[in-house]
Parts: structure tokens; sequence; C-alpha cells
């Protein structure tokens, strides 16, 4: 772990473009990037391209950064934003405006309680299912804890398709929970 | 909401310290792609050094030289998305390995014989991820070049339309291939396959030979600011015509037109440019331009004649000569350019026709003057490093000699300029 100002100083020399500075950033950063970026990843390929895209941005921007004690922020929003532009690039439809009111699905009962309930690579493998806009939303909100108006803005949607495309994350979550046998009966008696 | 609430904190505190290794080639590749920069930067200051030290070295009026011109081509790497294979670094420039490549992000894969840790059927998947006896239906590839190549087409050609907007034709064929129906049925959301290294090349081959893709084109970063150098050598023809002179009368005023082509002009200059429209640009440069001059012509005075007795007793009348110069010298002109860029494609290649004005200084006679210029540039290479040989006509006309004299010159300049 490397100390605060220490890092400001790597980061100082990064922003010159000191190659031996970029390695020692890399090194600092990459197994927690990675592991943002294979959340919002179905697979560990796609999270690979993703994480690769993303460094790239990262040394390319770093000169920007002024606020060097926020460069933990700046880099874990930098990764969430690429992932999400991966994704628009690779399915230009894969969020649709949507109008309609939140809880217009049937809410029997909520599917995030299980996640609860679960061990982190059992939530992974649950999230990786849903598909690419279910999995942002619910990397954001959940995990995150990015707010809905915050996720609307980076996903360039309106706050009431944040909210609806949750609920409909809930369903489909819901409906793989239960075809994996992950009821929560079962869960309770797991945990 | 605190249901909400509480959950979100739990998952928060359960993917805190969430950490997943990255590929070993990761680091490799993200170095590759950083790199240009840093090496453009040392060449825009190894290119300065170069520029300032022409006009010292060679000599202000007799330069021959050459200036070059600096692409701001990211020379990008392109790695397969390999896994379990040597790794195979490809430059853009090697279009058929790339062609196949493309291909083989978007071969699906026919049968799941098994799945790996994902839960999905990638095949040559690292051993430890590849289920027992997966294999790749190379059969199916003859049957996914057609439909491939159909889709492409109409990509291939937008490309050829648009190739100023410097974009990299093969984004366009990736998007064109991912709405190729046959990879929307295929039975995984992102099929993926990865050839082994002798499908791999095959397939390269029989591309090269049946789907001619476009030369690929070089990728520039979208600068809208753009400084730019130039050198040139002119040919000038000049055309020195009579300026009516009433306070000397003077009259039967003979000029030479000259074309000297032992003695060539010389021109630098230093640009910036704004590239904010699609094809269009607008650029403002600073010019130093020496043209080789030549004054002959006889002045006689109509008004003063002279009168010799000859040895016949005749009268010989004669005007007087007032003047006869044949001398050559150099004029000096600093000028500031303003001038109107557009780019189209000819012969695969983008083009930048120019067309502007130049309020221009003359130096010997301090004497404000305007050209007109027009002209054209063409890139040669596709590296970082490009070639423009730059042709130039420009008109201008100076006042010279106590105004006793117009000179018209058109020059034909032919030079390298290079952006940075």
């Amino acid at each position: 772990m490397i100390a605060k100002d220490t890092l400001i100083q790597l980061v100082k020399a990064c922003q010159k473009g000191d190659e031996k500075a970029q390695a020692a950033f890399y090194e600092h950063y990459k197994k927690r990037m990675m592991g943002i970026c294979r959340r919002y990843a179905r697979t560990t390929f796609e999270a690979e391209d993703i994480f690769q895209e993303a460094f790239i941005k990262v040394f390319l921007k770093i000169g920007t950064v002024q606020d060097l004690g926020a460069i933990d922020f700046w880099i874990k929003s930098l990764v969430a934003r690429t992932a999400i532009d991966h994704y628009r690039k690779n399915s230009p439809f894969w969020f649709v405006e949507d109008a309609a009111k939140p809880g217009i699905l049937p809410d029997e009962s909520d599917p995030f309680d299980i996640l609860g309930y679960l061990e982190r690579q059992e939530i992974l493998a649950v999230i990786s299912e849903l598909p690419d806009g279910y999995r942002m939303i619910v990397n954001f909100y959940l995990i995150d804890g990015y707010e809905h108006h915050e996720i609307a803005e980076m996903l360039g949607i309106s706050v009431g398709t944040s909210k609806s495309q949750l609920s409909r994350a809930k369903a489909h979550l819901r409906k793989i929970l239960q075809e994996s046998g992950l009821t929560t009966e079962n869960t309770h008696e797991k945990g | 909401m605190k249901k909400d609430d509480a959950l979100r904190r739990k998952l928060a505190q359960t993917f805190e310290d969430f950490e997943v290794e990255p590929g070993a080639e990761a680091w490799g590749n993200i170095r590759a792609a950083i790199q240009p920069k840093r090496k453009k930067r040392r060449f825009a200051l190894w290119f300065w050094l170069a520029m300032l030290s022409l006009p010292i070295g060679a000599g202000l009026l007799r330069l021959g030289g050459q200036s070059l011109e600096q692409s701001l081509t990211m020379n990008v790497v392109v790695q397969p998305e390999q896994q379990g294979h040597a790794l195979t670094l490809v430059t853009r420039s090697k279009i058929s390995a790339l062609k196949a490549m493309l291909l083989q992000r978007h071969l699906p894969v026919t049968t799941r014989s098994g799945a790996n840790t994902e839960g999905q059927g990638y095949l040559n998947a690292p051993a430890m991820q590849q289920p027992a006896g997966s294999s790749i239906n190379t059969g199916l590839v003859p049957a996914i070049i057609e439909p491939t190549k159909k889709a492409a087409l109409p990509a291939i050609i937008s490309v050829n339309e648009t190739l100023v907007k410097a974009i990299d034709p093969l984004e366009i064929v990736v998007q064109a291939l991912e709405r190729v129906p046959y990879f929307n049925k295929a039975p995984f959301d992102n099929p993926v396959s990865f050839l082994p290294v002798d499908s791999l090349q095959a397939l390269t081959e029989r591309l090269d030979t049946e789907w001619a893709l476009p030369a690929p084109i070089v990728q520039r970063a979208r600068k809208t600011h753009t400084f730019t150098a130039a050198f040139q050598v002119l040919s000038s023809y000049q055309n020195l015509e009579a300026q009516p002179q009433p306070q000397v009368a003077a009259r039967n005023f003979q000029t030479v037109a000259a074309l000297d082509p032992q003695r060539l002009g010389t021109a630098l200059s230093i640009g910036y440019r704004v590239s904010r429209w699609k094809h269009a640009d607008l650029g403002v440069a600073l010019n130093w331009t020496n043209l080789p001059y030549r004054e002959q012509y006889t002045l006689q005075n109509l008004n003063q004649v002279q009168v010799t007795v000859q040895s016949d007793n005749q009268y010989k009348m004669e005007t007087t000569l007032m003047r006869k110069v044949d001398q050559t010298s150099r004029l000096n002109f600093v000028g500031l350019q303003l001038e109107y860029g557009y780019t189209l494609r000819l012969l695969h290649r983008p083009v930048r026709l120019f067309a502007g004005g130049q309020g221009t200084l003359l130096v010997n006679a301090r004497q404000a003057q305007a050209w007109a210029v027009a002209g054209l540039e063409v890139p040669i290479g596709r590296s970082r490093f490009l070639l423009t040989p730059n042709i130039q006509y420009q008109l201008n006309s100076s006042d010279l000699s106590d105004q006793l004299l117009k000179a018209r010159f058109y020059t034909l300049g032919l030079g390298l300029k290079t952006r940075f």
C-alpha cells in the first residue's frame, strides 16, 4: 500500500510522462480496477478489454487531474464511464428510454434482499447473467452507491428510466435466482 | 428505502476489497498504446531544432533542402484477442492480418461442447478454462465470409466517401459486421472464438484474394489546432510594367520581362491552423519570402531633345536617355497569410486545397502589398512523418524604383510542409 504523499508524487510523475512512474502507478491500481471492470463486465474477457481501454485513458488524461488527492475517485469514475462506453458502442440500443413510472412490475419479494445472503463470487455470477443495461444499473446503484440522478447523468437517460430499469433489473434478477434455485427460502437455510 | 440502504452498505463492503489480477499482457498493450504520444513530443523538439538550423547552416538564399512533415498519426498497435496462444502484435499497416482478426473476433462458436468458468463456450481459451473436447468448427468459416463481405461492402463504400474524416475504416466495418443477422442469432450473446495461428494465416490469405478492403487510413488524432512549418523553393516569373510618371514626363519606357531559372526564390513559413470543421480549415501563417529581381529597362525623355550635327550637315534629333538599367538583386518579403483549406480525397490520398491572401511588407522598400495565394498539399506516406509537396501559385505586384516601375511576380513553389 502506497502512502498518500507517495501516491501524489507518483501521479505528478505520471503527469510528466515518467515511464517508471506509470509502471508503478499501474501496479498500484491494476487489481482494484480490474475488480471494478469485472463487476461491470459480463465476462473476464470483456473485463480485460474494458480494463485496457480504461487504463489507456487514465494515462492519456492524467495530465488533466488537478485534485491529486481525489485520484482514487477519478480513476474509479473513469473506469465506470469506460465500461458504459464499451457497452454502448457494442450494443447501441442497450438502453431504451422508458417514460413508464417505476414500480410497474409486480414486486412479490425483493430479489435484492437475496443478494445480501450470497457470497461475493455468487453475487458476481448472478450479476454477470444480467443484460448489459441492467448490470450497469445494479452495479451503479447497489454496489457503487450512485443515486438515480447520478446514474441518469452518466448513462444519458432520465431519472425515471433509471428507476424503471432498476425495477426491470429486479424482475430479471428474480428470474435468474429462481432458475438457479437460489430462492429466498434456500438462502435463508444457507445463511 | 431503509432496506435498500442497508443492502447497499452491505454490498459495498462486500466488494470494497474485491481485486482481480489482470492478464499478463495487459500492461504491454497499454504501454504500446500510450507510447506514440511520447515519441511525438520528442520528435517535435527534434523537428524544431532541425528547422532552426536549416537557414543558419545552408544559407538563406540558396537553400535546397527539405522540410519534413510529421503527421499526428497514432501508430496504433492492435493486439489480437488470443488467449492461450503466443501473442502476435499486428500493426495497422498489416491490413490482411487485421482483416483476419476482424473476422476472428466475430466467428461464432457453433457447438457448445462444454462450459468454461464463465459459463460460455470459449474455444482455445486458456487450458484451465477450456472444456475437454472443445474445438472450432473451421468448416463454418467459408459460410461466414460471404455474408460478412455482403454486410461490410456498404460500409466500405461509405468509408471511401468519408475518408477525410480520418476514421479508421475497420471500426466502421466492425460495426457493419455487428449488424449481420447471423451473429445476432449466434448461440451466445457475445460470440467470440479464437482461431489457431495456422487457421488465422489461411484465412488471411483467402481474404487477401477475395476481399479487398481499402487501404488503412492513417488514423489521425482529431486535433482542432495544428501548427505548421513549411519550406519552399520558388520559381518566379516577373513582368515589369511602366508606371505613368508625369513629373518626369517619361515616355518610350521600355521594359523586359524576365524569367531567370538560374536564380530561384525561397520561402519559409510558420503557421497555425484551426480544423473544427469536417473538411475545411482556416489557417494563418507568418511567411518570409526571398525572390530574385531583375531590372532591365531604358527610360528616355521626349521633352528633352538632343540635337547633333552629322558630318554631312544633317541634324539628328534624339530624345534624352534618362536611364538605362540592367541589374539583378533580391527582394525580401515578410507577410501574414490567411488561408482557407479544404481537404478532399483524390487517388486514395487526402489532398488539401487552399486559397487565401497575404498582407506583405517588401522589406527592401518598406512597402506594403497584397498577394493572392493558392495551392495544394499532398501527404506522402502513412507514418507519423508525412512529407507534403506543396505547390503554390502566387500573384503579387510591387511598385519599385521610385515608383517608375511596377513589378508583377508569378511564382510557382514546390516545397515541404509539416504539421505538428
